[in-house]
Order: structure tokens, then C-alpha cells, then sequence
């Protein structure tokens, strides 16, 4: 009680319980010196790792005797003797113990245990303690996450948790791709994340700074209470609130370089020209005119390397700023976010965010109340690709050496390519960024507001009411210009497309809790009403037509042409929960949904959504007398059913489209037609689960240790089928509930953490298994095809589906005596006869490895050592193929550039290679895609490397300051050739295609963080 | 009391949130406020005629005669060659046309199917609707046509196709060319017995806007086109003596007529896809979902263009060339459809209003070399670069019923009669006489006379390789030697590749599917 008191003393109460602590201080001191004979009396002060006071601490002597707690300035007196060892013991923080010896004056640091069993985590509508939990509810350490430097608070999760993966890439802004538990859907896997109770599909508008705690979400007996949306999983972000006690206000700043982690062996001009040179040979062609050394259009004076045009140092900065205090009745928290990110090519794009957050809890007699506003604006230049499909970066790359960067003759002022003399169809990704604005802007405004009333004891209700307003817009303008013979943008092609669009979503939850202790009895019992709208609205404007230097609006176009896009979305849920708890030991949990959306005809609109988990704390039971080293040991499982809905609005009703105009004469003749096909009767998809897991704290709870199996079986899984061309649809597909996945694996998470000679450590490693496997697909099992790949039942789903080479023909003989491969010449690929029929087909293609990890895992090492502290992340995944699709595009041996292998070609006198010749057109198909570009996709990063500082300094202006330096993506462990094991794709059917996504960068940053 | 306030704002706004926020069960029924719906479509006249207007709209797309389809009838003949970059395109000609990379023929496939899809939307739903006979009737023919006339294209490119006959089965089975042949034959029909000859005068939902629509005539041309291309002479010599016998068709003086904006839907015109820079907004119409924006232009002009107008994507060959220099006119001079079909270094040979001997005076290369000239803008623009062409493509000229009718003549022992219809086709450039030149030619004689005719007076529209495959050409060694050293693109030719491959999602999203022999 008094410990409770100390913790929330408003302001104006400081002085005169200053002196209520001092008075107990001393009537302690009293005592203590009657009962101890060599009793001295200490004094010292108690500090969490930040150097923010901590108030309340419990401080005694090992074995009892004195004890006392720290006051508002975390400074506590006790009398003791030289033999006695202090325990200090803090809610939320490890323990620690000192020895006294000849001391009298002992400063303490408190290190925080964010996994400590008896924490408070945050679940679906409500909290409920780490150790009563029977659901796999995994809890970050959000400090550890931290140390990623990232705008994306999906980011930070990499490597963080067991059975939770991530796909990232290094453009500024970017988005990242995280699945928990492997993939349950062909549409989105993208787990749900809940910001303060705000449902968000794109956590990167909030601010990771003032992050309080995240959990993840895994299981049926967690997610339930998410219904329809809990399939994917679910995570849990709580920003700080504020706590009673004057003004605190914290700063943290983050500045620092980001640069390509490696760069790839390409060929230079002269290398270029011979390889292309010979692939025009090969194929009968005679040697353009710029190529060819002979010629008086021979190109001698360009020689670019692209790579070293276009890499140099992007800058990334965050600044954080936090206020927050109370009195006992309101307390509030603020924070003020700026972060920004310039790319490290030498382009404008670029990413800044400027985000607050403010939280605002009070509380006036049976009434509780409290809101919560976000507001987020943003600014992100983007990456422009020429061909939908293709990326920036990989076409920086094929850049042809002999295209110069700048070029003042052509209009817009760089180089390009010439039909006539270098014949390349090349981008020149410098200009092209450079020439092009494509900004997206957002502004978003969410929020909530909720109160709550004690009703009787233990029982509440609660209304919530929540608003999310997103306003976007986009502005991509592509000015006339010359890059290039390909590349030239006519004043009649130069556009502008400009969209302004908004989303609303509003949610208002009822919601009416229940939670008291019976004798050995305890219930709990939540009842809820939801009801939500999601309001999207569209206006996409185009001009097209605009002379060089011409004003970039919409109305200086020579036609204009606009057209709105309009959807609303309606839910309505009815939720509950039950616990139960028997005597510390037997607990149970049931959770029910039902999910009523708009999203599908009224016949399917309705899902029901449940789950049971039970769990049994063995180390409560009297009868079981476990060995010492363990301290808690807990058993516990769940089953049941989730949902996912992900699929387009409307889509079960199909529509016509009435712009397939066509035009008799120049009379416009209006075209209404259906051009694609809906399926009326399509449904939520179904994801059951069912888990059991073992939780063990061992050596006084220094180590603990979890490990879990999980089984995940989705079905009827909404999945765009395919379908064949001459269905005559478009797109060719149907969404339809039409396949069944299973996902099973393990998850171990291990933490170990002590203090050796003053120096407290901790050591974390978690480790998750996946394997996927498809289990039906439509009603025929017709496998669904990807870039290389195949989905198909039996199998994981993507698995790479290549040719197999066996070797280059090295005369005619060899290729007569082969499987027949049409216009085939020695120095091309022999291809394998898999079905043995004589021809060289699309049949002989066959399986060859997985894409989505069989293993992902993260190691997290901290020590510190008198105010230093270093800290280590490590994440990897393995298990995985990859098709190096970057590689296969710089092996062409086309118009277009070549990595530097390609110089080993075959050639008459080069026949111990396995470079096959280069040939414009390729007869032979020796690009089609082959185990020759099948890699490993294993790796193991060094992500984030700290080293910290707390300045030994305090005053009555500044409470805490740290600096430290850190490096991010410092080494990847990977024999994987392409830039970056950890790429962005499409994360589904084609998710072991590197297609070139933007390499995550190495980073070094500096930091320093002031509490005042 | 600070507080107080705080605490009586807090709760005001949440009444009003909640309040604002409230969902009824009623509001559980959402209606797309963007599309209208397909249960509210297809009740009125006006329907009816706007959803086959979509019909045609899918002759304008990349996969049609945007660009695809010229593309790839194109480049395989004789007439002409490619340099291009983009290797699909490149490959083409070269009997190269890889199964992992579906550009071009693979968007034309799709396009075909999506076109049918359209027009069997018409044929299922139009009968229901309550409408004027005659307009109903002559809606179904043109569906009928646009759905034989898709077809035509699939089967005589793809060979064995599916043949799907209604839009709701997902699933439509592979069908063998001869059963692909009969069904578009039957659409011809059924087009030719529903359509008038002209729309000159009707009065109905689709008045003022009839400019190449489908007429009896076309509908005959292609059945007997169909007949002709299946072998089935004397279907075929009937069916195009009676497009001859409409009476409706002669051939426009000027032959450059039928390649440029100025004289469009002229009195040759059989059937002519429509393209305009005029109707409709800027946006080029390549695939997909048609927005608002969308034009209907086509993207041949800057395909085929001479370099530095354009991507030289497609030259003529120079058998082209030299056949066009064999035979004079009656006044001693150069063929004039040369001079239409192909730019190149001759006396005054303008190129987009320079002289092409000035224009590439620098550049031995392209001074030396062949561009083409048919569907080019370049009389009334300075390049192709913005894209958009607005010349119709005329795909079935009387020129070609002549020639395709003196073919039958020929084949049905008529070899006399044929003389009459070829010299219509020269007359008009001025050649002499045939009959005076190369009189009593046998059977085969005259064979080699019309494929001569039909090569240059048709060159790069798309007809030549039509021609050499249904000819037997390259199953015999001495004509496939012979095409060798017209078109080097030739020495590649593999046996199966005269068709095109299946795309391969349809391979592989179609059960039982069968790739066609050679990929």
C-alpha cells in the first residue's frame, strides 16, 4: 500500500511525504540499531538502466530484518551490517542483490524484465498476467526491437520472435512483408496489428519511439477474440501512458549513413561490347555499329559504371521526443517523431515522417476515461519503374556501360541510348528518378476515446469509440524528355496522375468485463458489441500533354480525365471470453466471435469464431516436488478457429464495365461489357489451429526457456484460381474458397540472464520451424503457377519449378544425340529429358526446393558493465531456395549488361565452362529459368550491433543521458550471389523470386537520448 | 475543475463518436456505388447495343490490332524482317516464339478469348431482351461475326483451340483445328444470314454510329475466306462471287487509300478495324480493365516506323523489294505500290518531310536500307513517338476477295476465268495486261502468278505467311530453300512452328491440353 502510494504522489504532495518517508526512514533506523550490533546505516539511490529514478523500490536485507523503499528521487537509507546482502526488488525489473561489505553508500541499477513471468500483457480487449496465459502470446523485448532503426515497427519484429518471419527491402519507405506461422491464405498473410486498441493495416504511420509493448499473437486461444481477421496472427502495440509525477521529458536522437552492402562484379564498356558483340556473331547479326571497333560510330569514350554513379551515402535521422506526467486523477504521455531517410542511390527519393502521439488516462471515482490522438504525416519520394514488373535496381544494373549518365544534348540532361549505334533498350534509372516527381503524401488522423464504469465491484463497462482518417495523395509527373531512343517521353506522352483519396474507418466497441476471486475460484468473463465502418474514397485525375518546363498541373494538360472510386465497408461483431482459474494451478480460457460483413452476400456474411485453451502450472501443484534448479513449469494448449477475409469489396457481385468503348468512325459507340467473373457464393476462409506448449523458468528463474508445436490447417482459403486464357476472363481467375494449407512447426524461445562481477548479461535465442504444405487446391488440383515456381498439393507452397541443366553442347553430334532442342548450337545449354520422350518441353521442368524457410531464428546478446552497455542482434533463416533472378538477368547475354562471369563464355577455344555462348534471341531458351540460377537462401546477419554509454552525470536538470554508436546490417553470413538474401517478392506463389528488390543497407548511427 | 471540464468533454465526444459510428443490420448490404451491376444489365435495346459495341471494342487492344496481331501474321512472311530488341518480337519471324515468355502471342491468345467472351455475352443475352427483329437480327450477326472473326484468328494461329460457345463454363476443352474450322465457318454463316449489306438509312438504337460495323459482305468474305483456308474451293468460290455480286465493293483508285486516316471505310473496305486519335480520351487502351481515360489508337505506326521516327521494329525484306522492280507499269514505270509499301533511298522518297536521301545522308546503314511505309503517318506527322495512330486497319479489302476468288477459279479448274479478277487488281497500279503478258498459263502457272500478285498487293498486312503455310510451302524443300534465300529468318524454321505454342497458363490451367508439336 505504501509502495502504491510512493509510486503515484501527485506533485504538490511531495514535500509533505517527503517527510512521512524520512519519519519512516527513521523510526526503521530505530529499530535497526536495537536489534544489530556493528548496524550501520546505508543510503544510495536506485536507477532503472535509462538513469530515471525509480520510486518504490523494495529494499531489505537478505533473510529479513530492515527493509525500506526508495522515494520520489529513488533514494532510500536502511541500517544493515557488513555481513548482510540488500535485495532490491522492483515490479517489472530483475532483482538484484549486493553485498554490503565495508560500503555505505549503494547505487543500484535495475536492469527491466520485460519477460518477467508475473508481467502484465496486453491481450484482445484486455490484459491478463504473462503467467495466467494459455494462449501462445509471445512478448517482445521492446528494447531489443528497438535497436532496429527502421520507420516500420514490422521491421523491428524480424528475428524477435519464433515462428514470425520478414521480407524486407532497402528502398526508403518501402514496405516490409511479415507472416506469423507460416502462410494460411493466398491473398494476405500480412498478420493484424492493433495500435492502442486501433485496428491498422499499415503500422508504418505510427512511430515506433514511444512504443510501450508489443505482442504477438499466435495462436487460436490468443487471436479468437480477432474472429475473422485473427488467422494471420495478431499483434499488439501499446504506446507509453503517462504516470503520475511532475513533468518528465525524454529525448532521443539517431543520426547516421546508410550504404549498399556490397556491390556486384559487372562488366565495364569494353567488356560489354565483346559480349554483345559475340551474341550478335552467334546469332548471325552483324555487330552494331557503336560496338564495333571498326566502325566510325565505334563508342570509346563512355565507359559508365553505373554501380559507382549511382551508390553513395543516404542519411537516416529520428529524432523522438517524449513529455509525459499526471497528477493521481489525469495522467498523460506525449510524443513527437521526425524521421528521414534518403536513398543511397543517387536519386531524390526519399522518405520523412513526422508523427505525434499523445495519450490521455484519468479517472474520477467509478469512472475511468482516456483517448488516445496520433497524427502522422508523411512524405515519400518514390522509385519509378519503366515496365510494371521490372525494378529500378535491377535495371540500374543492366544499364549499358556505353550509355553516358549525363548527356546536355538530350533534353532533360541525361544519357541514353541510340537505336542506330548501340540498338540496348536501356534505362538510365539516374535521369529517369531524377526527371520524374512521384511524391505520396499522408496525413492521418487516429484516435480514440473511451470510458468506463465500475458498475459493481469487479464489474465494468466500457464504451470505446475509435477513428481512423487517412487523407493521401499522389502526384506522379513525367515531363517530356530524351533518355534514350526508347526512352523518350514526347511533349504529347509527358502526364500527370494525380490522385487525392481518403479512408475513414470508425469503430465502436462495447464492451462489459467481469473479473473477481472466489476462494480458490477466479473468473473472468468478457462480453462485447462491435460495430465498424470503412469508408474509402478515390479521385484519380490524369493530363496529358505538357511542353518542357511547362507548369505541372492538371489544367496546363492538353486533356484531362478524371474518375472516382468509391467503397464502404460494414461489420458487425458480437464477442466473449471466459477464464477461469482453480487455485493457481488450472486455468482455462474460451473465447467466442461472430463476425457479421459486408464484405460477402447476406447468405455468407455470418462467420463464428472460438477457441478453448487450458493450462496446468505444475509447480503449484503440492503432490509434484519438482528439482530445485526449477522454479515455475507450466503446461499448455489450445484449439480453434480463426478466420481471414481478406478478398476485394464487392466482389461476390458481379458488374459490368461501361468504358469498352469503340469508336465507329470518331463516333464514340459506348462498350458495356463483363469482363471478368465473380463466384456469388464465396465465403470467409477458415484457419483451425491447435497448439501445446511447455514454459520452464529455471535457476531462480535466470533462465527460461518455452517451447511449443503448433498445427495450422486453413481451408476453404479464398484464392484467385486460375484459369485458362480461353476462359475469356479478365483477370484470369476467380476468387473462390478453393484450397486447403496446413502449416506445423516448432518455436523455442530461450532467455538467460545474470550479473557476473558487475556486469549483468542476458543472453536470448529463439528458433521457429515451418512446414507448409498444400493440401487441395479447386475442385481439380490444377497446380498454380509462379515466376519458376509451382504450387502444388503435397507440396509447400511456391516451391521452385525449373529446367535442369546437364551441361553445354560442345559439337553437332552432342546435340543430335539430345533430347531435341530446336535451333540449339554448340555453346548451349543441354537441357534434362526428365520424361524421357525425346524433346526438351515444358514437362521437363520438376521440383527443386522450398522457398519459404524451414528455420528462422534470432539471437539477442546484452551486456553492461558500469554505464556501458553493448548489445547484439543476430537473425537469420534457413531452409530456403532461391531463384537469383538478378544474377539470371545480368547472364543474358543480350542488349543489355553483363556481370562479369559472362566473360567466361563458351567459346570454340573455351569449352571447359559453364557459361553457355551468348545468342541475341536466345533460340536455344538458355535464360529460361534453371537450376543454374536455383541458390541457397541461407544467411545469418549481424542486424544491429550497440554500444552504449550513460553519462555518469546528474543533475537537477537532467535526470539520465546516453550515447552510443550502432551498426545495422553490419555482415550477412550467406552464400547466396545476389545482393541480399533478405528481399521483397511477392512473399506467396513467387516468393523465392529475387526479382532485384532494393538491398537493405548498412548503416552507422550515432545516438544520444536525454531524460530531463 | 479542470478536470471536471475534462472529464465532460471526454464523454460528450464519445456519445458523439459512437453515435456517428453505429451500424444497423441493414447496413450489413453494401452496393458498388462505381459499376452497375450485371443483373441490372442487359434489359433494353440500348444494352443490347452497347454490349456489342464492347465486342468490337476488343479488336483495338495490344493483343489485337493495337499491335500484337499485325506483329505476328507479319513477321514470319517473306515481306518482311525484324531487328528488334525486344527479343519476343525479334523471335517471332525467326520460328523462335519461346514458351516462357508469353509477349505478343501470348496477349493476342488472351485477347481472342476475351473478345469471345463478349460476344457470347450478346448471343446469350440479346434474344431475351424485347426489341425491333430487324435490330435484334442484326446485332446477333454481328456478334456472330466478331465471334467467328476471334476465332478465325485463334484457330488459324494456334491451331487446335478451345471453342467456347457460352460465357458462364470456366472450363472449355481443347478442340482440333477441323473442329475449331467448322465452328468459325458456322459463326460466318450465321452472321451473313442476319446482317445487312449497308447501314446506310437503318434507323435504330446503333444509328450514327455504323462506321465498320460488320455488314453481309464481311461476314462473306471471311466465311469465304474460312472455306478457302480449309481447303473447301468450291464453298469458297461461291461464297466470294457472292461478295462480288452485292455489288456494293470497287476498288479505290489511288491504292495508297486503303493505309491512311484520309480515306477511311472507302469503297474497298470489306471489314476495317477502327482506330481514332478523335473518340474517346488520350490514354493508350494496351489491355485489361477499360477506364475512362482510354483512347482507341493503335501502336502499329511507332512499331513499324523508320528509325528516328519511331522503333524499327519490322523492315521489309528485300525480295520485297526486288519482286516490286520485275514488272513495270504500262508507262515504264516502278510498280506505284512500291513507293506505298516501302521507304527507301529512291528519288524523291520523303520521310516525315525530309528527304529520306537527307535525312539518313550520315548513316550508310539506314541510307541503304528499308523501312515501311503502309499505316505510317508519315505524310501528316513529324514522328510516331506520341504513340498514337489513328489509321483504321483495313483487314479485308476486295483487293484481296479478287485475288482470294481468281485463287479459287484456279484451284477449281477455272484458270481461264481467273485472269479477269487479277487484272481488276492491277489495273488500278497501271500493269499491263495479264492476259497479254502471260497468256494460257496451266494450273500451276497461275498459282505462282497469284502468289506474286497477292505478295505485292498485300505486303505487310499480314496475309504472306497465311499464304506460304496453307500453300504447303514449307513441307516442300525446294519452295522452304527458295524462301531461305528471300528471308534468312527462314534457316531457323522448326516443323510445328508454321502455329504458334499454346500459351503456357493455358497449358497448364486447361486439363488435357496439348502443346502444339515443336515446342
Amino acid at each position: 500500500m505504501k509502495k502504491a502510494l510512493l509510486r503515484f504522489i501527485p506533485d504538490k504532495l511531495n514535500r509533505g511525504l517527503k517527510r512521512w518517508g524520512a519519519v519512516s526512514s527513521m523510526v526503521i533506523l530505530f529499530t535497526g540499531s536495537i536489534l544489530a550490533q556493528n548496524s550501520k546505516t546505508l543510503a544510495g539511490t536506485v536507477t532503472s538502466p535509462e538513469g530515471e529514478s525509480l520510486v518504490g523500490v523494495s529494499v531489505s536485507t537478505k533473510g529479513g530484518g530492515s527493509g525500506a523503499t526508495t522515494d520520489v528521487n529513488g533514494r532510500y537509507t536502511l541500517t544493515a551490517t557488513s555481513e548482510d546482502v540488500l535485495v532490491f526488488s522492483y515490479i517489472g525489473y530483475n532483482t538484484a542483490e549486493v553485498a554490503v561489505g565495508g560500503q555505505s553508500v549503494i547505487d543500484v541499477v535495475l536492469t527491466e524484465s520485460a519477460q518477467l513471468l508475473n508481467d502484465v500483457v496486453v491481450v484482445g480487449y484486455g490484459s491478463q498476467k504473462k503467467s495466467d496465459l494459455t494462449g501462445a502470446v509471445s512478448v517482445v523485448d521492446v528494447e531489443d526491437a528497438k535497436k532496429t532503426v527502421t520507420y516500420d515497427v514490422a521491421k523491428m519484429l524480424q528475428g524477435q520472435v519464433p515462428g514470425l518471419t520478414v521480407q524486407s527491402s532497402g528502398e526508403p519507405g518501402g514496405f516490409v512483408n511479415i507472416k506469423i506461422r507460416g502462410i494460411t491464405s493466398f491473398n494476405n498473410n500480412n498478420p493484424l496489428f492493433v495500435i492502442d486498441g486501433l485496428i491498422v493495416n499499415d503500422p508504418y504511420d505510427f512511430a515506433p519511439g514511444d512504443i510501450e509493448s508489443i505482442q504477438v499473437l499466435k495462436d487460436a486461444s490468443a487471436s479468437a477474440i480477432y474472429g475473422v481477421r485473427g488467422a494471420n496472427g495478431v499483434v499488439i502495440i501499446t504506446t507509453k501512458k503517462g504516470q503520475a509525477g511532475k513533468l518528465k521529458v525524454n529525448y532521443k536522437t539517431q543520426m547516421g549513413i546508410q550504404q549498399i552492402p556490397k556491390t556486384l562484379s559487372l562488366a565495364n564498356a569494353r567488356e560489354y561490347q565483346q559480349i554483345t558483340s559475340q551474341a550478335e556473331l552467334n546469332a548471325g547479326l552483324s555487330i552494331v555499329p557503336g560496338n564495333d571497333p571498326n566502325s566510325p560510330l565505334f563508342i570509346s569514350d563512355v565507359n559508365t559504371d553505373w554501380q559507382d554513379a549511382a551508390f553513395r551515402n543516404g542519411n537516416i535521422k529520428n529524432h523522438s521526443l517524449n513529455f509525459s506526467g499526471g497528477t493521481n486523477d489525469v495522467s498523460y504521455s506525449m510524443n513527437v517523431d521526425y524521421f528521414d531517410n534518403t536513398s543511397y542511390i543517387d536519386v531524390p527519393q526519399a522518405y520523412e515522417r513526422l508523427s505525434t502521439n499523445a495519450n490521455l488516462v484519468g479517472k474520477k471515482g467509478r469512472f475511468s476515461y482516456g483517448s488516445k490522438l496520433a497524427y502522422t504525416n508523411s512524405y515519400k519520394e518514390s522509385f519509378n519503374e519503366y515496365f510494371v514488373g521490372t525494378t529500378s535496381f535491377l535495371q540500374l544494373l543492366q544499364a549499358i556501360p556505353t550509355m553516358p549518365v549525363y548527356d546536355e544534348n538530350r533534353l532533360g540532361g541525361f544519357g541514353g541510348a541510340d537505336n542506330l549505334t548501340q540498338r540496348a533498350i536501356t534505362l538510365n534509372v539516374i535521369g529517369f528518378n531524377n526527371l520524374i516527381d512521384n511524391e505520396n503524401r499522408r496525413n492521418r488522423f487516429a484516435g480514440n476515446i473511451w470510458g468506463e464504469v465500475e458498475l459493481l465491484k469487479g464489474l465494468k463497462y466500457k464504451l470505446r469509440a475509435s477513428a481512423d482518417r487517412l487523407d493521401w495523395a499522389t502526384r506522379r509527373f513525367n515531363p517530356p524528355s530524351d533518355l534514350g531512343w526508347y526512352y523518350i517521353t514526347t511533349n504529347d506522352e509527358a502526364a500527370l496522375d494525380a490522385t487525392r483519396g481518403n479512408q475513414t474507418r470508425t469503430i465502436v466497441d462495447n464492451l462489459l468485463s467481469y473479473d473477481n476471486k472466489f476462494g480458490k475460484h477466479s473468473v473472468g468473463a468478457l462480453f462485447g458489441y462491435i460495430q465498424e465502418i470503412n469508408k474509402h474514397s478515390n479521385l484519380i485525375t490524369r493530363g496529358v500533354g505538357y511542353l518542357p518546363g511547362e507548369i505541372s498541373q492538371i489544367e496546363y494538360a492538353n486533356a484531362q480525365s478524371a474518375r472516382e472510386y468509391n467503397s464502404t465497408i460494414t461489420g458487425i461483431s458480437y464477442l466473449s471470453r471466459l477464464n477461469y482459474g482453480y487455485d493457481d494451478r488450472y486455468l482455462l480460457t474460451v473465447n467466442f466471435r461472430q463476425d457479421k460483413s459486408s464484405l460477402f452476400s447476406p447468405e455468407n456474411n455470418t462467420g463464428n469464431y472460438y477457441s478453448v485453451a487450458g493450462a496446468w502450472k505444475l509447480h503449484n501443484e503440492s503432490w509434484l516436488n519438482l528439482p530445485g534448479f526449477i522454479n515455475t513449469l507450466k503446461l499448455r494448449g489450445g484449439y480453434g478457429l480463426l478466420g481471414n477475409n481478406t478478398i476485394g469489396v464487392y466482389d461476390y457481385v458481379a458488374t459490368v464495365n461501361p468504358f469498352a468503348f469503340y469508336p465507329f468512325g470518331d463516333v464514340y459507340g459506348t462498350g458495356i461489357t463483363a469482363i471478368d467473373i465473380k463466384d456469388p457464393n464465396v465465403k470467409w476462409e477458415d484457419t483451425e489451429t491447435a497448439n501445446v506448449a511447455v514454459e520452464f523458468g529455471m535457476l531462480d528463474n535466470k533462465l527460461e526457456f518455452s517451447a511449443e508445436y503448433y498445427q495450422k490447417k486453413s481451408t476453404d482459403l479464398l484464392a484467385d484460381v486460375p484459369l485458362p486464357f480461353s476462359t475469356g476472363a479478365f483477370p484470369a481467375t476467380i476468387t473462390t474458397n478453393a484450397a486447403t494449407v496446413q502449416n506445423k512447426g516448432f518455436e523455442f524461445a530461450a532467455l538467460y540472464r545474470n550479473n557476473f562481477n558487475g556486469i549483468s548479461y542476458s543472453i536470448g535465442a529463439n528458433l521457429g520451424t515451418l512446414k507448409n504444405e498444400v493440401l487441395s487446391i479447386g475442385a481439380d488440383n490444377i497446380p498454380i503457377s509462379g515466376v519458376g515456381s509451382r504450387t502444388e498439393v503435397g507440396r509447400s507452397i511456391g516451391e521452385i519449378y525449373v529446367f535442369e541443366i546437364e551441361g553445354i553442347f560442345q559439337n553437332a553430334d552432342e546435340i543430335a544425340n539430345h533430347a531435341l532442342q530446336p535451333n540449339a548450337a554448340p555453346g548451349d545449354l543441354k537441357f534434362k529429358d526428365l520424361n524421357n520422350d525425346g524433346l526438351i518441353t515444358d514437362d521437363d521442368r520438376s521440383f527443386q526446393g522450398v522457398t519459404i524457410p524451414k528455420y528462422s531464428f534470432g539471437f539477442n546478446l546484452s551486456a553492461e558493465y558500469k554505464g556501458f552497455d553493448l548489445s547484439c542482434f543476430l537473425q537469420g533463416v534457413a531452409g530456403n531456395m532461391v531463384i537469383n533472378n538478378t544474377y539470371a538477368q545480368l547472364m543474358l547475354g543480350d542488349y543489355v549488361n553483363h556481370h562479369t562471369d559472362m566473360l567466361n563464355y563458351w567459346t570454340e577455344d573455351n569449352r571447359d565452362t559453364d557459361v553457355p555462348r551468348p545468342v541475341i534471341g536466345d533460340p536455344n531458351g538458355n535464360n529460361r529459368l534453371s537450376n543454374r540460377f536455383v541458390e541457397k537462401g541461407n544467411y545469418l546477419r549481424i542486424q544491429a550491433l550497440e554500444l552504449g554509454y550513460t553519462l555518469p552525470l546528474r543533475t537537477n536538470l537532467i535526470r539520465s543521458a546516453r550515447v552510443s554508436v550502432s551498426g545495422q546490417n553490419l555482415y550477412t553470413f550467406t552464400k547466396y550471389r545476389g545482393f541480399d538474401p533478405d528481399f521483397i517478392s511477392d512473399g506467396l506463389f513467387s516468393r523465392g523470386f529475387d526479382s532485384g528488390s532494393f538491398p537493405n543497407p548498412r548503416g552507422i548511427l550515432f545516438g544520444l537520448s536525454i531524460g530531463f | 475543475m479542470k478536470r471536471n471540464i475534462l472529464f465532460k468533454i471526454t464523454f460528450s465526444t464519445l456519445l458523439v463518436f459512437t453515435l456517428a459510428g453505429c451500424v444497423k443490420e441493414d447496413d450489413l448490404i453494401q452496393v458498388d456505388p462505381n459499376v452497375a451491376t450485371e443483373a441490372s444489365f442487359w434489359k433494353t435495346p440500348e444494352d443490347a447495343v452497347n454490349g456489342l459495341n464492347a465486342v468490337y471494342g476488343k479488336l483495338c487492344v495490344d493483343g489485337t490490332y493495337m499491335r500484337s496481331t499485325p506483329l505476328l501474321l507479319d513477321l514470319k512472311g517473306d515481306d518482311c524482317r525484324s531487328h528488334s530488341p525486344w527479343s519476343a518480337m525479334a523471335n517471332v519471324g525467326k520460328f523462335n516464339t519461346g514458351i516462357a515468355d508469353p509477349a505478343i502471342y501470348g496477349w493476342a491468345y488472351e485477347t481472342y478469348y476475351q473478345g469471345i467472351y463478349r460476344a457470347n455475352q450478346v448471343l446469350a443475352n440479346v434474344p431475351n431482351i424485347e426489341m425491333d427483329q430487324a435490330v435484334k437480327d442484326r446485332i446477333m450477326g454481328q456478334a456472330y461475326f466478331l465471334r467467328g472473326l476471334y476465332l478465325f484468328h485463334a484457330v488459324n494461329m494456334f491451331k487446335s483451340v478451345p471453342v467456347p460457345l457460352n460465357y458462364t463454363d470456366l472450363y472449355h476443352p481443347q478442340r482440333t483445328e477441323a473442329e475449331g474450322w467448322a465452328q468459325v465457318i458456322q459463326d460466318f454463316k450465321d452472321a451473313a444470314d442476319r446482317l445487312p449489306v449497308s447501314y446506310n438509312g437503318l434507323t435504330g438504337p446503333d444509328e450514327g454510329m455504323t462506321a465498320g460495323r460488320a455488314t453481309k459482305g464481311a461476314a462473306l468474305a471471311y466465311l469465304g475466306k474460312s472455306y478457302l483456308f480449309t481447303k473447301d474451293f468450291t464453298n469458297a468460290e461461291i461464297t466470294f462471287k457472292s461478295v462480288i455480286d452485292l455489288n456494293v465493293y470497287s476498288l479505290v483508285p489511288d491504292y495508297r487509300d486503303n493505309f491512311t486516316a484520309s480515306n477511311e471505310n472507302n469503297s474497298e473496305s470489306v471489314f476495317e478495324v477502327q482506330f481514332s486519335r478523335e473518340a474517346g480520351g488520350v490514354d493508350l487502351s494496351w489491355c485489361c480493365v477499360p477506364i475512362a481515360g482510354w483512347g482507341r489508337t493503335s501502336a502499329r505506326a511507332i512499331t513499324y516506323a523508320p528509325r528516328g521516327f519511331g522503333w524499327t521494329d519490322v523492315q521489309p525484306t528485300w525480295a520485297l523489294f526486288n519482286e516490286f522492280m520485275e514488272e513495270k507499269t504500262i508507262n515504264d514505270e516502278v510498280d506505284p505500290r512500291l513507293n506505298a509499301t516501302i521507304l527507301y533511298d529512291g528519288p524523291g522518297v520523303m520521310l516525315y518531310g525530309n528527304l529520306f536521301s537527307e535525312y539518313y545522308a550520315n548513316n550508310a546503314a539506314d541510307l541503304n536500307d528499308l523501312f515501311c511505309r503502309k499505316y505510317q503517318n508519315d505524310e501528316t506527322n513529324i514522328d510516331e513517338f506520341d504513340w498514337r495512330s489513328g489509321i483504321n486497319e483495313r483487314i479485308m479489302r476486295y483487293a484481296d476477295v479478287l485475288l482470294m476468288y481468281a485463287e479459287c477459279l484456279n484451284e477449281n479448274d477455272k484458270t481461264g476465268m481467273a485472269y479477269d479478277y487479277i487484272q481488276m487488281v492491277r489495273d488500278r497500279v497501271n500493269l499491263p495486261n495479264l492476259q497479254t503478258v502471260k497468256p494460257n498459263m496451266n494450273q500451276d502457272e497461275m498459282r505462282e502468278q497469284i502468289a506474286h500478285e497477292r505478295y505485292l498487293e498485300l505486303a505487310l498486312e499480314g496475309h504472306r505467311f497465311d499464304d506460304i503455310r496453307r500453300w504447303g510451302w514449307l513441307k516442300d524443300p525446294v519452295k522452304l530453300d527458295w524462301l531461305k534465300s528471300r528471308d534468312a529468318e527462314y534457316e531457323t524454321y522448326v516443323v510445328g512452328r508454321e502455329f504458334f505454342p499454346i500459351p503456357q497458363t493455358e497449358v497448364d490451367n486447361n486439363p488435357g491440353t496439348q502443346q502444339n508439336d515443336g515446342y
